[in-house]
């Protein structure tokens, strides 16, 4: 078998497309690379031929570098993956860690995040000799699993093992009632399991009329729990798995992807599967309800809901929170914009203020509603009728406001 | 007579703007194409509005909105604008307060 990897590059400015041929081109084993600028490309060119390694800018029209990743994901789970944004956020970040991302990075620009760069791709590409890709479908994580439970309101136990240890949950119609870990029960159960990472899960059959024990109390989401991805390994991991920054060091295998680059971070995607006895995390580790009792996932559960988004006016940044939306940031960005502008209008025409935002678009009717204290976006089918998706509105608004 | 003048407003007084009934169209170079609002409706307020219509539509392509159509309620007024053809119709009504 040769040991030349195949890598596709993928990015929509020509321009960046050749930097970074020539970049990965200085990797020791000299990558056969091949390019293209639009996603639909890729995906033929992924069809015919097999690749090792997709290396894909995350902002791009038509289909954009997430909507890619899962594609990938699912198709072709072998493939490793490494997505470049030149804007990293916590959102970004998060959404490509629940697509199994391999390596999530800023475009590296100076030399010295170009050679750490080269680094863990290189060790990426030795891993994919060796080590098969956990998919986010075959091996789904905690999180994943209570996301599914939630979606579809189901019942069921899911046992799950971390290294030598086990818990379990108990999920009743989508929301959990009951965790049992190392020791521990309930509340405290819960947190320690969703703080493991690199976790198995298997879904055992429901066990109606199993106590209650979980309090679900209605705090901040985990991070990257609210939109149903593995906890943060880069908060929970020990130091252990940082490279020094001055000397970077390849992901062990199997272990934790971290980009450490001079002034900032490249962030981690993978979490670090157990180690032999891996002590389980301190029961301090911030928790909140899964996605399953989420606020805005309750709130998604009325009649014809297809996305909600919530833009919190608290503090000096508005807080966002979504629910099934495809690209948050861009939606609560163009919300704000646009409601800003006609506020605006409102305010030379003296016309009050901006109470209510209406908008359709091809699959949905979306509606806005403005108040004070923030402004909630629920985005409706559109086979749900004009009087039904204002009584749900209001229904909704309700519950949103208390 | 002229004691009662204390009592009236000077004649340059400002007065707030009619809120219209009627219509405008946007043409796609953003430009006010035709319009059936009432003549004394200020010209830079129509303009006013046809940005805010615009930037809407086009801004909507990034958050990957395929915007049709969109309306701004505000307590007594409501803008509607419809995408067509690279430019925007847009409708200016007065809301019926239904104080029955």
């Amino acid at each position: 078998m040769s040991a030349r990897h195949k890598i596709l590059l993928l990015d929509d400015d020509p321009d960046m497309v050749e930097i970074y041929r020539e970049i990965l081109q200085r990797l020791p084993g000299q990558p056969d690379i091949q390019t293209t600028t639009t996603a639909n490309r890729a995906l033929t060119m992924l069809e015919a031929q097999p690749f090792t390694m997709l290396v894909t800018d995350l902002s791009m029209p038509k289909i954009d570098g997430l909507q890619l990743l899962a594609t990938v994901r699912r198709r072709w789970p072998h493939v490793r993956t490494v997505a470049m944004s030149s804007i990293v956020d916590d959102q970004l970040r998060k959404r490509a860690q629940a697509m199994g991302v391999d390596i999530f990075c800023e475009k590296p620009s100076t030399s010295h995040e170009i050679e750490t760069f080269l680094t863990y791709v290189d060790a990426l590409l030795k891993k994919a000799l060796t080590t098969p890709t956990s998919s986010p479908l075959g091996e789904p994580t905690l999180a994943e699993v209570l996301r599914l439970e939630g979606l579809g309101r189901n019942s069921s136990v899911i046992r799950v093992v971390y290294g030598e240890f086990e818990g379990r949950l108990w999920v009743q119609d989508g929301e959990v009632v009951d965790a049992v870990g190392p020791g521990v029960a309930g509340d405290d159960a819960l947190r320690m399991l969703m703080s493991w990472s690199g976790t198995k899960c298997e879904v055992l059959p429901a066990e109606p009329g199993h106590p209650k024990r979980i309090t679900a109390p209605a705090g901040p989401a985990p991070a990257g729990f609210d939109t149903g991805l593995r906890p943060e390994p880069a908060v929970a991991a020990p130091p252990a798995a940082l490279p020094p920054p001055s000397a970077p060091r390849p992901p062990q295998s199997g272990g934790t992807t971290l980009l450490t680059l001079p002034g900032r971070t490249l962030n981690p995607l993978k979490a670090a599967p157990p180690a032999a006895a891996p002590p389980p995390p301190p029961a301090a580790a911030p928790v909140a309800p899964p996605l399953g009792v989420t606020p805005l996932a309750e709130l998604a559960r009325c009649d014809g809901v297809a996305f909600i988004l919530s833009l919190r006016a608290s503090g000096a940044e508005p807080a966002l929170d979504s629910w099934g939306v495809e690209n948050p940031e861009a939606l609560g960005q163009w919300t704000r914009g646009a409601l800003e502008r006609f506020r605006r209008v409102g305010d030379q025409l003296q016309a009050g203020r901006v109470v209510h935002f209406e908008v359709i678009d091809g699959a949905h009717r979306i509606s806005v509603e403005v108040r004070p204290e923030g402004c909630l976006l629920v985005g409706f089918k559109r086979t749900l009728v004009p009087e039904q998706a204002r009584e749900t509105m209001k229904l909704i608004l309700s519950k949103w406001a208390s | 007579m002229g004691f009662l003048d204390f009592f009236s407003k000077p004649a340059g007084g400002t007065r707030p703007v009619t809120l219209p009934n009627g219509s405008f169209t946007i043409g796609s170079t953003g430009a006010i194409v035709s319009s059936t609002l009432p003549s004394d409706f200020p010209k830079p307020l129509m303009l006013e509005i046809a940005e805010a219509v615009s930037a809407t539509f086009q801004e909507a392509g990034a958050a990957q909105l395929a915007l049709s159509e969109f309306s701004a309620v505000y307590s007594g007024f409501r803008i509607t604008a419809r995408a067509m053809r690279g430019g925007a119709m847009v409708y200016l009504s007065t809301r019926n307060l239904n104080l029955k």
